[in-house]
């Protein structure tokens, strides 16, 4: 075998384990989601922080759907390089189709935690989506349910991302599998190769479970300093909008255009064309490495955005510095200015006896509800993750000998 | 095969399509903003309105950033959503600015440079027994004119 045709047979391989992962592993997901404005971000947290398998899920579904749009890319380079599209035209179209659903399940998926990154990259698309000439606001409309975010904004790319997307991409997959049946056949008899497949399935499993897919902190409509990114595969289609500000129909429209219909019309183009593969892939790859490297070097200057536990951390500072302080002191004494002037029972954060006589219940319960005749309540302006995260950064702060 | 499952699909994307969330049917538009006497005179300030808005079966606390001006005689608002790709603008010291798309703004909310395709959304208000109320509205980002749509 040539090496461009064993590089296909892997990608092959690869996108069809990936895409089995990023199924089972959403079909997992799913089963505790919820799709609205108010429950997502809850429903998402729940999952990467309080359940017993949800972490796995998340970064399972996250890692595999990444790789997924990598091997399928590959796939499809070797598929030109190797001239099969002019050969076979249905098999192109097919692998085409079913990379575009990839990209429209990543795009559609992007929204559903609702937090932070989620909400305004959304809101970034289909914003771009809005400036596609003639139909751009029609078909953003109809995705959105209306002209802004609203609460069938979330079941409409649920629905899209988990189940329509996700059933036509079974369908192509379906249709393409006719014609190369015996491949497959010959690969999955191949007792070497099945050991190999799920040996390589199990140390994924093991890498991926320290990684933790992306959660940031909830949505916020009324955040001015957000930065939202895009994943590193939109990177670059990021980078080109900057350059075409002045003119947004270009990259919502010219270059789509350009772009499908080179990809639609490979099989019949003429020889010499042909004959030019390798130096199309390569010059793509590398105007794709070009504005993706671009697009980092414009990053490096923005405000990093915080994940959800440094979010929390930075938020129970915040909130330390505002409500606790006056009594309870910036050490941690009890000493602070309200504390003297009214000579009130502020415990000591930085002696061991209290930490000795307090739990974390009991603490939880003082913030939320009050305690004695001194502490206040803080109930209704604190949520339960906000409380959690505030005892957390004091224990961090003020407790002896404190171990994380 | 095309005809049956385009109307197979038909009912679904009928009610896809005509299920919008347009402006809000509310009573009273007019939210509260606060007293005039506590505006900054002769100069910009900035205020969150917040209010309850119904979407379909949902309620929601809505929180909308405002930049007002007040002068002798009459008080402008200006929506913070940029009319380009809806951004929050910030005051600067030549008026206001979108960090999305860098977008520029004069003081009266026309456009300075950059993208924007329309001014500066200026809200409608009203003043009674010495309160400012602002009739808050979104409008469609991107186009040259002011379609309501929330």
């Amino acid at each position: 075998m040539r090496p461009s045709q064993r590089i296909l047979t892997l990608s092959a391989i690869a996108s069809l384990v990936f895409l089995g992962l990023v199924i089972l592993s959403g079909w997992g997901m799913a089963g505790s989601y919820v799709p609205s404005l108010t429950d997502a971000f809850p429903s998402t947290l729940y999952m990467e922080k309080y359940s017993s398998g949800g972490h796995l899920l998340r970064s399972i579904h996250y890692y595999s759907s990444s790789s997924l749009v990598f091997s399928g890319f590959v796939f499809l380079c070797c598929f030109y390089i190797s001239g099969f599209a002019a050969k076979y035209s249905k098999s192109w179209i097919l692998g085409v189709v079913l990379y575009l659903l990839i990209i429209g399940s990543a795009f559609t998926g992007y929204v559903l935690p609702m937090d932070q990154n989620a909400y305004w990259g959304t809101k970034v698309r289909l914003g771009i989506m809005d400036t596609v000439p003639l139909v751009g606001t029609t078909i953003a409309d109809f995705l959105r349910g209306g002209a802004t975010f609203n609460s069938s904004t979330l079941p409409r790319f649920f629905t899209l991302h988990g189940s329509v997307f996700a059933t036509a991409i079974c369908l192509c997959l379906f249709l393409l599998s006719q014609s190369s049946k015996s491949v497959f056949i010959k690969y999955l008899s191949d007792q070497r190769f099945n050991i190999t497949l799920l040996v390589s399935i199990v140390l994924f499993f093991v890498l991926i479970n320290s990684f933790s897919a992306r959660l940031e902190l909830p949505a916020d409509p009324a955040d001015i300093e957000y930065n939202p990114r895009p994943e590193w595969y939109f990177l670059w289609l990021f980078q080109f909008g900057k350059y075409v500000e002045w003119a947004p129909w270009i990259q919502s429209g010219v270059l789509p255009i350009l772009g499908f219909g080179f990809l639609f019309s490979v099989p019949w183009l003429k020889n010499h064309v042909q004959k030019r593969r390798s130096a199309i892939v390569v010059s793509w790859c590398l105007a794709w490495l070009l504005l993706t490297g671009l697009a980092v070097i414009d990053d490096k200057d923005l405000t990093h955005n915080p994940n959800y536990s440094d979010g929390m951390a930075f938020d129970a500072e915040k909130n330390f510095n505002r409500l606790c302080i006056d009594c309870h002191g910036s050490g941690g004494l009890g000493d602070g200015s309200e504390t003297q002037a009214f000579d009130l029972q502020t415990p000591n954060f930085t002696v061991s006896d209290f930490w000795n006589n307090t739990d974390e219940q009991q603490m939880i319960i003082a913030i939320k509800d009050g305690k004695g005749n001194d502490m206040p309540d803080f109930g209704e302006s604190l949520t339960y993750e906000q409380i959690l995260a505030l005892i957390y950064h004091i224990e961090k702060s003020f407790k002896p000998n404190y171990q994380e | 095969m095309g005809m049956i499952v385009s109307f197979i699909s038909a009912p679904t994307i009928h009610f896809w399509w005509t299920d919008k969330s347009g402006p809000a049917k509310i009573d009273d538009p007019w939210i509260d903003a606060g007293k005039v006497k506590d505006l900054p005179k002769d100069q910009w300030g900035n205020k969150m309105l917040l209010f309850q808005r119904q979407d379909r079966w949902a309620s929601f606390e809505r929180e909308e950033l405002i930049y007002i001006y007040r002068s002798a005689q009459d008080i402008t608002v200006f929506s913070a959503v940029c009319p380009h790709a809806a951004c929050l603008i910030r005051k600067n010291d030549e008026g206001f600015g979108c960090p999305c798309h860098k977008s520029s703004f004069s003081n009266d909310g026309i456009v300075l440079s950059g993208p924007s395709p329309r001014s500066l959304d200026r809200l409608n208000t009203k003043v009674q027994n010495g309160r400012l109320y602002v009739k808050y509205e979104k409008f469609r980002p991107g186009t040259d004119t002011k379609e309501v749509v929330g």
